[in-house]
């Protein structure tokens, strides 16, 4: 059965001024245990709204949203607050996403906290470091506070505050859009090295269509708060057949062409993933 | 009323020494007079080595009557203060939506339109007079600062991503607004919980003066000033001008530790 399983879910928004926004409109998507799905679009088609309606941090106005087998819109606020530690998210911003106060160590833990799992403060600590060290952060970092941190520790922490309470499925939303380009692609070559060791389902909302190209098995592109093709990453990235999709194509940045110029090269992380998606 | 500039270490720690240390002295250190006896011998004499500060037109020692205040002021103020601040602060934290949240800012919109002072009279009129009553007099007028000052910070922080995330990790509204929304706006708070202990000497003085609030024959630094206003026309000064500079300085102490504490947020902040 499938773990994530959506219908016809419908979500508008009211501006200030009164006018409706549909920023989700009639979107199904049915995810199997394991799989990485990307959702595709522009800023403001609704993709991280949709993120958000699946772990119903936004309430959707209609549909069906199935996690697990369990009816999420038909939980109550404290069956919900019990499920989130199977249903994890990511932000896209770092810093902005943990909470400035506190040290590593209190971030992290925090899952374990409130989901009253694993008995002592020692059993929590050592869970906590684990996943640290999982993330690629030594024991160092537990008591440090996220200012002290760069954008690719901070985002680690974010990884590890998702992946503590052992998930089935993380929404990763643009996990490394605002991350320099060396260090996007050791985060983007982790996270899909836990996808492997965890047996996690992503879904990864990216507007970043040669990130989605590498990282995903299925693809839906979205617009306007529908999707408007899905497919295999491969059919869809390489024979798009609606307009908007192809557009798309054209608006993001032309693969650069391999050139042997090692004055050229960025980084061995970056030059390694350009190469690898010119050959794809 | 913010305070400005940088404060310095030295200033800060003998104005936290005053607040501390002004009500323990009277409460440890026996007093050379007893504070609460009249003596119908020694009416109205000036400052001299027997009576320090003088005494008043009931002969009662105004030294001892000003640190005898502190016992009953400082506390008061404080637990006004602290009053407020426990049922502002969820208040606030809480209100951010719904009709009750609307309400109850409509509420405190109304409280910050009336003269503090009519407030405090009005109520204390209807409950009573004594210390409670002034504590909870203080708090009514208080508390709705508080609940203002932590709603904005609510009202802030509730759409900022970890506020998010920690809603996504399932923490409960309860723990989001303490462990995630508070703990980032708690220097605020705290400052204006120093300025209103501060404000609050002020009420209570002003009270007494306008002869409402603690009766004698307790003294309070405001009934201490209310009784000596009356000798200052025969140029008797001190009845008065003491309790006056121990209000000022207490309050002067109180506005300091404020500014030492809204110093060390913003040096925190510019480290971030």
């Amino acid at each position: 059965m499938a773990l994530i399983e959506i219908k016809d879910l419908r979500k508008a928004f009211r501006t200030p001024q009164g006018q409706l926004v549909t920023a989700v409109d009639s979107v199904s998507l049915s995810v199997e245990a394991g799989e990485c799905v990307g959702i595709i679009g522009e800023s403001g088609s609704g993709k991280s709204t949709l993120g958000r309606l699946i772990l119903r941090l936004h309430e959707a106005d209609s549909g069906s949203i199935i996690l697990d087998g369990e009816d999420v819109r038909a939980l109550t606020r404290q069956q919900l607050r019990r499920r989130r530690r199977h249903w994890q998210i990511v932000f896209q911003e770092p810093f902005a996403s943990l909470n400035p106060r506190l040290t590593i160590r209190q971030i992290v833990e925090e899952p374990l906290i409130v989901a009253r799992t694993s008995g002592t403060r020692a059993d929590r600590l050592r869970r906590v470091t684990e996943t640290l060290e999982e993330v690629g952060l030594s024991a160092d970092f537990l008591e440090r506070r996220p200012a002290n941190l760069s954008g690719g520790q901070q985002q680690r922490v974010g990884i590890a505050r998702a992946l503590v309470t052992d998930p089935t499925l993380v929404v990763l939303d643009e996990p490394t859009a605002s991350l320099d380009l060396t260090i996007r692609a050791s985060i983007l070559r982790m996270l899909a090295a836990l996808q492997v060791s965890r047996g996690l389902t992503y879904v990864f909302i990216s507007h970043d269509i040669e990130t989605v190209r590498h990282f995903c098995s299925r693809v839906a592109v979205m617009h306007r708060g529908r999707f408007v093709e899905t497919g295999t990453t491969r059919q869809v990235l390489s024979d798009p057949q609606q307009p908007y999709t192809q557009a798309l194509m054209l608006a993001a940045m032309p693969p650069i062409p391999y050139s042997p110029n090692p004055a050229g090269a960025v980084s061995d992380g970056d030059s390694q993933d350009r190469t690898k998606a010119g050959t794809l | 009323m913010r305070a400005h500039g940088r404060s310095s270490p030295i200033l800060t720690a003998f104005a936290a020494a005053v607040i501390i240390g002004l009500p323990l002295v009277a409460l440890v250190l026996p007093l050379p007079h007893d504070p609460l006896r009249p003596d119908p011998d020694s009416i109205g004499i000036a400052p001299n080595l027997s009576h320090w500060f003088g005494t008043d037109e009931n002969g009662m020692d105004v030294f001892a009557r000003t640190l005898e205040a502190a016992k009953l002021d400082l506390p008061i103020a404080l637990a006004a203060t602290g009053l407020s601040l426990l049922v502002g602060v969820p208040l606030g934290l809480f209100a951010t939506s719904g009709r009750a949240g609307e309400a109850l800012m409509r509420i405190v919109d109304a409280f910050a339109a009336l003269p503090i002072i009519v407030i405090a009279v009005v109520s204390i009129q209807l409950m009573g007079g004594g210390a409670t009553d002034v504590v909870l007099a203080i708090a009514i007028v208080a508390a709705p600062r508080f609940v203002r000052l932590s709603r904005a910070a609510a009202v802030s922080l509730r759409s900022s991503r970890y506020v998010e995330a920690a809603v996504a990790i399932g923490c409960s509204p309860v723990r989001v607004a303490f462990n995630h929304i508070l703990r980032n706006a708690y220097g605020v708070v705290l400052v204006q919980a120093t300025l209103t202990a501060a404000s609050a000497l002020g009420a209570i003085a002003a009270l007494n003066f306008l002869g409402v609030g603690v009766r004698p024959p307790q003294p309070t630094w405001g009934a201490m000033i209310s009784d000596g206003f009356s000798m200052l026309i025969r140029g008797e000064w001190w009845a008065a001008a003491f309790p006056t500079a121990a209000m000022l300085l207490v309050i002067a102490s109180l506005n300091i530790v404020a500014g030492a504490i809204e110093n060390r947020i913003e040096r925190v902040e510019r480290a971030r």
